[in-house]
């Protein structure tokens, strides 16, 4: 049923094709592509597109393509591995608020209002450079890939929050909930087996939004350099090396992973639209 | 009215106290701090630096650190950068004014495309214009504005060559490599090289590359929401009722249909407005912009903490300010609000 919705908007399938390709290439690459991501080759270093490097090389000679599809592993991972500690911290909270109400979710509401107020790109930077001093192994690894979902997750919660107190706040005063609660379920039954799974949809929808505008940030950190450090290519990090060479005339290096960048998001963009039609309940065609 | 906003400038106080806390706790996690400079210096013996920590106070407890630091910042003593042990107040106050410039330029240029554009492609829904105009309103949410940086220095500054220069005129420099070809426009700074007192045409040519950039901050987001309040509003019944006491279209869109698309749409923008400083921070670091993002930047790398607290705490009056300002636009544009 909705599947069937899904399937007519158009630009949601484009969407959900060009991002299974990017993420076949992103899981395949080892397999499919010849080159190393790390192995420089000081022959090609700077060769534009051609036919054995179809997106170029870079300063060390390693094929950009190659790296591109590589660093989507990372920029995917962050951007899921983020939306997933932001879209649990955003539930439980925004559940608990709305099913307490009263104190606890004036409180909570006052927090949130908090972290909105919070300057955002500002305080990421902050926490990345804060991060390099840590050393804790899950954090490090894969040039602060885990500090990165860490910090990203901690400040994308206070949409999903409010998204979820709101449905909370309607559905808690409907029959089931009373009856949930009148054969003596505990509160944190209803909670999560009677109210959350109707509050799916919308958060579906949120979720997948989010990804995109995580996805976004961590590339905007690591194109500043206060993201994932290379050698590990993130699409963010391989655009802050391309900025020397881009004003020397090499383009690829700058054009192809800001590309990615854009094809990723506006794809998920797009599909987060068609699960907004297709998940409507209102919107029947 | 002037109860309301009392009321919110008292509720922003604890706000803005909470932001300051979080932010100093953070700050005074990072390793070296303050003392990080001293310890490095060769002349200074430990017992030096632990005289020089007391003189500072830094072996207080965190809470008495920050209760002083708090006491000197609510009279303006804002400390002194790590770096150029100037007052903060002074470095930032010297790079607003260039924030402000770019922001507004920027700001003005987003508006004056978009609500037209979000405006004409509802009232004429569905047709050739709203297609493309959405398609590329969704284009623009999409694109990372530092990438599409990237690209207008690509193309205007590397690709492009000045038509009015000497002898090659226009020519794609990135084949031609011509010696005494100009680029088309200057890919960063505020000024040529060199040049501390530009003429107004200098200024204008250096600005229009990061302006068109943190123009796009925005763009198609707001296209959008105007497009869509339009939609809300044109079915409304007094729509109908404008419409059928014979009012010309003009008028209908202008004056009943306009008006109430704006309102929520102000709110919108006002509570976004602030995010444009994280744009400008984009901005600026690509173009070698003298401003208060750039400025963050540097302070980031080289770990100048004082600077940094400074920055982030104008952007949070920031924050609340546009906050209450979203609030007050929104009562004066929807009269069923009042507040008291």
């Amino acid at each position: 049923m909705a599947w069937q919705q899904f399937k007519h908007h158009q630009m949601a399938m484009v969407g959900s094709a060009i991002l299974a390709i990017l993420l076949l290439g992103a899981i395949f690459v080892s397999f499919i592509s010849p080159y190393s991501p790390t192995d420089s080759s000081l022959r090609e270093r700077r060769d534009p597109p051609s036919i054995q490097h179809p997106m170029g090389t870079d300063t060390l000679g390693r094929d950009l393509m190659t790296r591109i599809f590589y660093g989507g592993r990372i920029s995917l991972a962050i951007g899921l591995g983020a939306t997933i500690l932001g879209v649990s911290i955003g539930v439980i909270i925004g559940s608990m608020a709305g099913y307490y109400g009263g104190k606890v979710d004036e409180a909570l509401m006052r927090l949130t209002d908090l972290f909105l107020s919070l300057p955002r790109i500002f305080l990421l930077i902050i926490m990345a450079i804060l991060l390099r001093e840590v050393d804790v192994p899950i954090l490090k690894a894969n040039g602060d890939m885990g500090g990165i979902i860490l910090i990203l997750g901690l400040l994308s919660w206070t949409s999903v929050a409010r998204l979820v107190r709101g449905q909370f706040l309607s559905l808690k005063e409907k029959e089931f909930v009373e009856s949930a609660r009148a054969i003596g379920a505990s509160p944190s039954r209803i909670i999560f087996k009677h109210i959350l799974p109707n509050t799916a949809t919308p958060i579906i929808v949120a979720a997948t939004l989010l990804v995109a505008r995580n996805i976004i940030s961590e590339s905007g950190l690591s194109f500043l350099g206060f993201g994932v450090q290379p050698p590990t290519p993130t699409w963010g990090n391989m655009l802050n090396a391309a900025q020397d060479e881009m004003r020397k005339g090499n383009w690829w290096m700058a054009f192809f992973p800001g590309l990615m960048i854009f094809l990723t998001v506006i794809s998920i963009n797009y599909i987060g639209d068609g699960l907004r039609d297709a998940l409507d309940p209102r919107k029947v065609k | 009215m002037t109860h309301y906003i009392l009321r919110r400038l008292i509720y922003a106080v604890p706000l803005l106290i909470l932001i300051s806390i979080i932010v100093f706790f953070l700050i005074s996690l990072a390793p070296g701090g303050p003392m990080a400079a001293f310890e490095e210096n060769p002349n200074l013996t430990p017992e030096d630096i632990v005289r020089l920590e007391e003189e500072f106070g830094l072996n207080q407890p965190i809470y008495v650190r920050y209760w002083k630091w708090a006491k000197r910042i609510v009279v303006g003593d804002w400390g002194y950068s790590n770096v150029t042990h100037r007052p903060v107040l002074e470095e930032i106050g010297h790079r607003l004014p260039n924030t402000l410039q770019l922001m507004l330029v920027a700001f003005s240029i987003t508006l004056l495309i978009s609500i037209p554009i979000g405006l004409y492609s509802a009232l004429h829904q569905y047709s050739l214009f709203d297609h493309v105009a959405t398609f590329f309103a969704f284009v623009g949410q999409a694109i990372p504005i530092f990438w599409f940086g990237l690209i207008l220095i690509i193309i205007f500054n590397v690709w492009l060559n000045n038509p009015v220069s000497p002898h090659h005129g226009f020519a794609w420099s990135h084949f031609t490599q011509c010696a005494d070809c100009k680029p088309l426009l200057p890919g960063g700074g505020m000024a040529p090289y060199g040049v501390d007192d530009p003429t107004l045409g200098q200024r204008i040519q250096h600005m229009i590359l990061p302006v068109t950039m943190l123009a796009m901050f925005g763009m198609g987001a707001y296209t959008r929401y105007m497009r869509g309040q339009t939609l809300e509003v044109i079915y409304q019944d007094y729509i109908r009722t404008a419409r059928s006491k014979g009012l010309s279209e003009r008028m209908v869109v202008m004056r009943h249909a306009f008006k109430n698309a704006l309102a929520p749409v102000v709110t919108i923008i006002a509570l976004d407005l602030p995010g444009l400083f994280g744009g400008a921070l984009f901005t600026e670091t690509i173009f070698s912009w003298p401003g208060m993002g750039r400025l963050f930047y540097r302070s980031a790398q080289r770990g100048d903490y004082p600077l940094l607290m400074g920055i982030v705490m104008i952007n949070a009056v920031l924050i609340i300010a546009f906050n209450l300002l979203a609030d007050l636009s929104y009562a004066y544009l929807d009269p069923r609000i009042r507040y008291d």
